[in-house]
């Protein structure tokens, strides 16, 4: 590790990595010990390494990740689950074919408490890359060739908010008048001044010379032409493949397969979109850098992922209902090697 | 640089604009555009790069020429390197979360080598005085901070010439100051054409080397600002006072103004002193006690004690974002309060239901148009009526005596009358504000509260606010008027109060605190300081005629 990488700032997409490969461990283990453990650690990362300003944007997940086993947890003793030994007997409501309360066990218990936390990890994950790097900074490292698409959500992501506070300040504005407009008074003017601030927004971009046409690359043969043609449509194929995918995970009447090889061929519409770029102008204004510490945090999440998945016993990773839930050397290196970026944080900071 | 050949415009089924308007801005030169609202000064200033009639329709005659291209042919967007534009509310134009990658943006877009990009974002940040905010995000910035940045954004297209829409109108005295300081280095260091549409002209006057009048009637006069203001009713206070005095040449700074103040000041009678506030107290009929409002772990209102006596009039005021709104929604009844009480007649209006809190204490909000959403003028007093359970029509009367109630009003733009068929976005601001003022007044509030009532509002709508507010205030109800307007609140407040931090610092006659505070201090009274005349009733022009 150099010293001048190591003080560079670790890289949006190394958090991303890293953040993919803890929600990948949690999905593939229910093991309470292991899960609690990857959600400490996460949080510890998250602590160690967020400026303090951003923070507040991680409590929203951790009530959020809170929330969710809570909610498993009494979805369990609303709806019993036999086997195990009994734990607490709450008198049972019976409706129509329901049977509501009873008998709470502790294999009941321990697959809600495990259920939840897998969700939880993976919530707390997404949200530590959120906090940690800027959706909108790991966009500006799209190529070139997606430049418009990254673009178009760079805007959505921002004026997003605004209409959130349109929306509030016209509840409140309603009150002035006495509250009583109903839905009608709240949804003409938010969409009134959502118009208004659209095209306020395209007269600005208009007038700042956003979208101008510029001159084509001087010495382009025709074939670069007929081949920079072709990129839009693989942009576009490459949406229509992600969008075909998210509605294939979603439905179950679609094949299992189906799913993954769209995924497949979006990626591969994206390559050629990249490969036949050729006209591309797009640069980007202080690009972030991959240091030394982006790279160890992209490997220690990769690591924590492969010790969880391979060298942890099936027996550890998903333990029977019955015992009480196990640990091993392995299973326990797995989540602490996801901490390892506080050192480098640590070592930035001296 | 920019060049106006026999141009004339109108909206579709709109009555013509202008008409063969003949104008040359040359390079390095900074333009003034005036006239009351509604006479086209955007949409001259639109018309600049193309964005009138290409964004907006209309019928146009003539020719714009910027820099030797017509806008018949150009697209707005090709003429971006050229000249570049900034809309009446930057916040609307931004299209990223921070200062930095805001001022990157265009250029990434243009694909300019990243080392030029970073040498020309320097530059700008420095050129525009906001190095210091690089890192900050946008939402977090001042009205004035966000004027700079989208100043900053449009000059690292490098154009050579630049187009400013009412760029001082929402801000405090001092963000004010601090926008047009960098647009006169703009002028001054860099060169720079700069056409500037504005209508409170105390500060930007001295900066103008021509004045560009839409008269409303399709004529455009164009001359030196001595020329063309003194007579006119956008002239600013210091045109006046040179007018009345019949000094001349007609002095355009306070400094130059107080040169021929020295001779002025002695013949001036001293305004009647009111009688001290003390001895007019009566019973408050709206008594706020430590009120604090939070927003996270900031106080945006930190234990406030304010007492309104009816018939008062109070100009709040302090700097952008000093918790004047905070502070009013919450006397409402209708924002956030995380402390203190409020009485109004024994009730607390946050405790209660909002049409009950309503007929407590009106308040009139900064974005006047988020409380319409009807049709027609007349829909929304028919709404307004059944909303406030009062007899039909009542709304109406009250916006009829509202429109038509001003003294000194020259009536050129026919504000008199509002058109109950016209839909309310068509109004203009003023007719907005009186139409809202009116919905809110139709329950008779004894406390009636305005946020920034001022933005967008011309001389002579002014004249016709100050007019109902006092009206109002005879009949007895306690009126505060939220404001960085100071000629505003010369002229229609009994008391200021000063806050600073969401803490109230300063609360006294109107008088001794305008004319002594050297940052709120009206035109009129920074040319005759120290005496204590600040508006132009108060000076008398004895020795002339």
């Amino acid at each position: 590790m150099t010293p001048a990488g190591s003080t560079l700032p670790v890289h949006p997409g190394a958090w991303w990595v890293w953040a993919l490969a803890t929600a990948t461990a949690a999905t593939l283990t229910s093991n309470i010990l292991v899960l609690a453990l990857l959600v400490a650690t996460t949080c510890l990362v998250v602590a160690t390494c967020a400026s303090p300003g951003d923070l507040r944007r991680f409590s929203l997940y951790l009530w959020v990740s809170a929330a969710v086993v809570v909610v498993r947890v009494v979805f369990r003793c609303v709806f019993p689950d036999s086997g195990g030994t009994p734990l607490l007997t709450l008198p049972t409501v019976t409706i129509g074919p329901l049977e509501l309360f009873g008998t709470l066990t502790t294999h009941a218990l321990s697959s809600a408490v495990s259920g939840g936390l897998q969700l939880a990890a993976v919530i707390l994950a997404v949200g530590a890359a959120h906090t940690l790097a800027d959706v909108l900074q790991l966009l500006k490292h799209a190529p070139p060739s997606l430049a418009g698409l990254s673009t178009s959500l760079v805007i959505a992501v921002s004026v997003f908010p605004e209409l959130a506070r349109s929306a509030q300040d016209v509840r409140s504005a309603a009150r002035l008048r006495g509250g009583r407009s109903g839905l009608r008074g709240v949804v003409v003017p938010v969409l009134e001044s959502t118009m208004e601030r659209s095209v306020a927004l395209a007269a600005a971009m208009e007038a700042r010379g956003l979208g101008a046409s510029l001159p084509a690359p001087r010495g382009l043969s025709p074939t670069g032409r007929m081949m920079s043609a072709g990129q839009p449509v693989c942009v576009l194929g490459a949406v229509l493949c992600v969008a075909l995918a998210a509605y294939g995970l979603l439905d179950d009447a679609w094949p299992v397969w189906l799913a993954p090889s769209l995924a497949g061929c979006a990626v591969g519409a994206g390559v050629g979109a990249a490969l036949l770029d050729r006209t591309a102008r797009r640069t980007v204004y202080r690009p972030d850098r991959w240091g030394a510490g982006s790279t160890v945090t992209a490997a220690s999440g990769l690591a924590a992922a492969l010790v969880v998945t391979v060298l942890v016993a099936p027996s550890v990773r998903t333990p029977a209902l019955g015992g009480g839930p196990a640990l091993s050397v392995p299973a326990l290196l797995g989540p602490l090697l996801l901490a390892v970026p506080v050192l480098v944080a640590s070592r930035r900071a001296r | 640089m920019i060049e106006l050949r026999s141009f004339g415009f109108a909206y579709d089924g709109a009555p013509v604009l202008f008409a063969d308007v003949d104008l040359v801005v040359g390079a390095g030169e900074l333009a003034l555009v005036v006239g009351p609202t509604g006479t086209g000064k955007s949409t001259l200033l639109r018309s600049m790069n193309g964005l009138v009639p290409r964004f907006t329709g209309g019928r146009v005659t003539g020719e714009v020429l910027v820099d030797g291209r017509s806008t018949r042919d150009v697209e707005p967007r090709d003429l971006a390197g050229t000249v570049g534009y900034v809309g009446q509310n930057p916040a609307l134009g931004f299209v990223t979360a921070h200062v930095e990658s805001e001022l990157a943006f265009g250029m990434e877009q243009h694909g300019v080598d990243p080392r030029t990009m970073r040498r020309r974002i320097e530059e700008t940040l420095d050129l525009v005085g906001i190095a210091d905010l690089r890192h900050r995000r946008l939402e977090t910035l001042s009205l004035g901070q966000q004027q700079r940045v989208a100043i900053g954004a449009v000059l690292t297209g490098a154009p050579r010439a630049l187009l400013l829409d009412e760029p001082t109108s929402a801000l405090d005295p001092v963000g004010a100051e601090e926008v047009l300081a960098t647009v006169g280095r703009l002028v001054h260091d860099l060169g720079l054409t700069v056409v500037l549409a504005e209508h409170r002209l105390e500060r930007v006057v001295p900066l103008a080397d021509t004045v560009v009048l839409l008269d409303g009637a399709g004529g455009v006069s164009t001359g030196s600002p001595q020329e063309i203001l003194p007579g006119t009713s956008v002239a600013p206070p210091i045109v006046r006072l040179a007018v009345a005095a019949g000094w001349s040449p007609v002095p355009l700074t306070v400094r130059d103004a107080r040169r021929f103040a020295r001779d002025l000041v002695p013949t001036l009678v001293r305004p009647p002193e009111p009688a001290p506030r003390t001895a007019r107290r009566g019973s408050p009929v709206l008594v706020a006690h430590q009120v604090s409002v939070r927003y996270g772990t900031d106080p945006a209102v930190d234990r406030v004690d304010l007492a309104l006596e009816a018939g008062e009039i109070t100009a709040l005021m302090g700097r952008n974002g000093s918790g004047k709104s905070s502070l009013l929604w919450s006397l409402q009844g209708s924002g956030r309060r995380d402390g203190g009480t409020v009485e109004v007649h024994g009730v607390d209006p946050y405790a209660v239901s909002p049409s009950r809190a309503r007929s407590l204490v009106g308040l009139v909000p900064q974005d006047v148009t988020a409380m319409l959403y009807l049709e027609t003028v007349a829909e929304e007093c028919a709404a307004s009526d059944s909303d406030a359970h009062r007899a039909p029509g009542t709304t109406r009367a009250i916006l009829d005596s509202i429109v038509g109630g001003g003294t000194g009003a020259t009536g050129a733009t026919g504000a008199t009358g509002v058109d109950p068929g016209v839909h309310p976005r068509d109004l203009s601001e003023g007719q907005r504000l009186a139409l809202v003022l009116a919905i809110v007044l139709a329950t008779e509030p004894p406390v009636l509260l305005l946020d920034e009532p001022t933005r967008g509002l011309d001389h002579d709508a002014k004249v016709r606010l100050v007019a109902a507010l006092r009206s109002m205030a005879e009949r007895g109800v306690a009126v505060v008027v939220a404001t960085h307007d100071v000629e505003l609140a010369a002229d229609v407040a009994d008391r200021v109060v000063l806050m600073t931090q969401g803490e109230v610092v300063a609360d006294g006659d109107a008088r001794p605190m305008l004319t002594g505070s050297p940052g709120f201090a009206p035109q009129i009274a920074k040319i005759l300081s120290p005496g204590p005349w600040m508006r132009m009733d108060d000076v008398v022009v004895t020795d002339r005629s």
